[in-house]
């Protein structure tokens, strides 16, 4: 059992981003409750993120921020493709609620005879919507977020489930497309690999079997496999996307 | 408002905007206040990330993930708990340091060889020819605090080791390397006061 003077000398690697997963979520609970641990704690932030003014500024490439823009394209583009499925985050959960607001404020400019019709898709979406959001917000979910690897670079992803029921929903962007009738399939990866699911990207979710039980740190991660399968026992070819380790479940 | 971070040393007319109002404009929406913030913070940001992954093409990578996330949580920000480019780097950090647990996790998943080690002129975190007057004065204030301290504050800041890894590193142990990371800070923050006697000088 810690104490709070235990808390407290964790305060300065949690400022810097350097404390291990499990330590991390345990001195956040405390912070919840620890107005001076939280004060110390806001004060050497400040002082840490301070130390971006010891690198040495390196020009970016001339053509950088032309595709920052194309990506902030793609993820609109993207977001009204593949909806609900593109949401990353839940802050982006609210901006795309934004969205959907818009669109339906857009369905309301068009001529009459469309507008019924539009009109309950919209709500439809707004609805699947809210239901995503609720999932996400709610307290047993742990959102983990994917890195495409070397055979998927670009590629990003977040993994909202469920400790308790392995029920998962996954929000991606740039994902390499899977050969006709294949799937993605999900792995948990710790001193071995094992199989958790699969699905596509018309339903990103379902429920995740196979998580660890207790303290073994594991990462996710994600590969494609080919047509004709349900699920696989060993993948049939390296991943597309890896976690960091999985914290453990809020 | 001024600028802060590098740019302090560029000049700034009156009409130019602040951070914070840059912000606001981005959270509206506002394209032109992204390209003069980018402007402002997108060589900096870069240059802390190639510090971290010692990789100029993931850096970048990285500084374009950065400003995504920048772009739709500019909202976020909040000018009463600090200066925007703390905040900026925050972000730029928070995501590298994901990204650069992933990367270690597959090396160590698939044997392969580590990252590859740090080029001699991106050792040293300072330049001093580049350092803004800001700069100057936290290395200055760096300086005062005990070496044991300063090193971990640099591993785990621009290196984003953790906490096994620095002890590891430096080997010693992980109570002292907390100490350290907590005191150490204090000590910088102290040392960093306007009325400090040393770093002021």
């Amino acid at each position: 059992m810690r104490t709070h003077d235990d808390y407290r000398q964790a305060l300065g690697l949690h400022a810097l981003g350097s404390l291990a997963d499990a330590e991390r979520m345990e001195l956040e609970s405390h912070l919840e409750s620890c107005p001076p641990c939280l004060g110390e704690l806001a004060e050497l932030r400040e002082t840490a993120s301070g130390l971006v003014k010891l690198a040495k500024p390196v020009a970016p490439s001339p053509e950088r921020f032309e595709k920052i823009l194309r990506a902030l394209d793609a993820e609109s583009d993207t977001t009204v493709r593949r909806f609900p499925g593109a949401l990353h985050s839940r802050r982006p959960f609210v901006w795309t609620a934004r969205f959907a607001v818009a669109a339906v404020i857009a369905f309301l400019l068009v001529s009459e005879w469309q507008l019924l019709g539009r009109l309950d898709d919209a709500l439809v979406q707004v609805e699947r919507m809210r239901a995503i959001g609720a999932f996400v917000t709610s307290p047993g979910v742990t959102m983990v977020p994917l890195w495409g690897t070397d055979a998927a670079r670009g590629a990003h992803a977040k993994l909202a489930y469920e400790h308790a029921t392995g029920r998962y929903m996954l929000f991606s962007s740039h994902m390499p497309v899977p050969p006709k009738g294949g799937r993605y399939q999900l792995w948990v990866i710790s001193d071995q690999v094992r199989p958790a699911g699969a699905f596509s990207l018309d339903s990103p979710d379902g429920t995740l079997r196979s998580l660890p039980r207790g303290d073994q740190p594991f990462v996710f991660g994600l590969s494609l496999e080919p047509e004709g399968t349900t699920e696989v026992a060993e993948p049939s070819a390296g991943m597309i996307l890896m976690s960091g380790l999985v914290p453990e479940p809020r | 408002m001024g600028t802060d971070g590098q740019s302090a040393a560029r000049a700034m007319t009156p009409s130019e905007p602040g951070d914070g109002e840059l912000l606001s404009a981005i959270a509206q929406g506002d394209r032109q206040a992204y390209a003069t913030l980018y402007q402002r913070y997108a060589s900096i940001l870069l240059g802390l990330l190639i510090r971290i992954f010692r990789d100029r093409t993931e850096a970048e990578d990285m500084l374009q993930e950065a400003f995504v996330q920048i772009w739709k949580r500019a909202g976020d920000f909040d000018e009463r708990r600090g200066r925007a480019i703390h905040w900026l780097a925050t972000v730029a950090r928070n995501r590298a340091l994901d990204r650069l647990s992933t990367l270690r996790l597959r090396e160590r998943l698939t044997a392969r060889q580590p990252l590859d080690p740090l080029p001699e002129e991106l050792r040293d975190p300072v330049d001093e020819a580049s350092l803004a007057e800001d700069a100057r004065h936290l290395r200055r204030a760096l300086d005062q605090i005990p070496e044991a301290q300063r090193r971990v504050l640099l591993l785990a800041y621009f290196e984003g080791l953790s906490q096994s890894e620095i002890a590891e590193r430096l080997g010693t142990p992980l109570g002292t390397v907390k100490s350290h990371a907590r005191l150490g800070l204090a000590r910088l923050r102290e040392t960093l006061a306007p009325d400090h006697p040393v770093v002021r000088k």
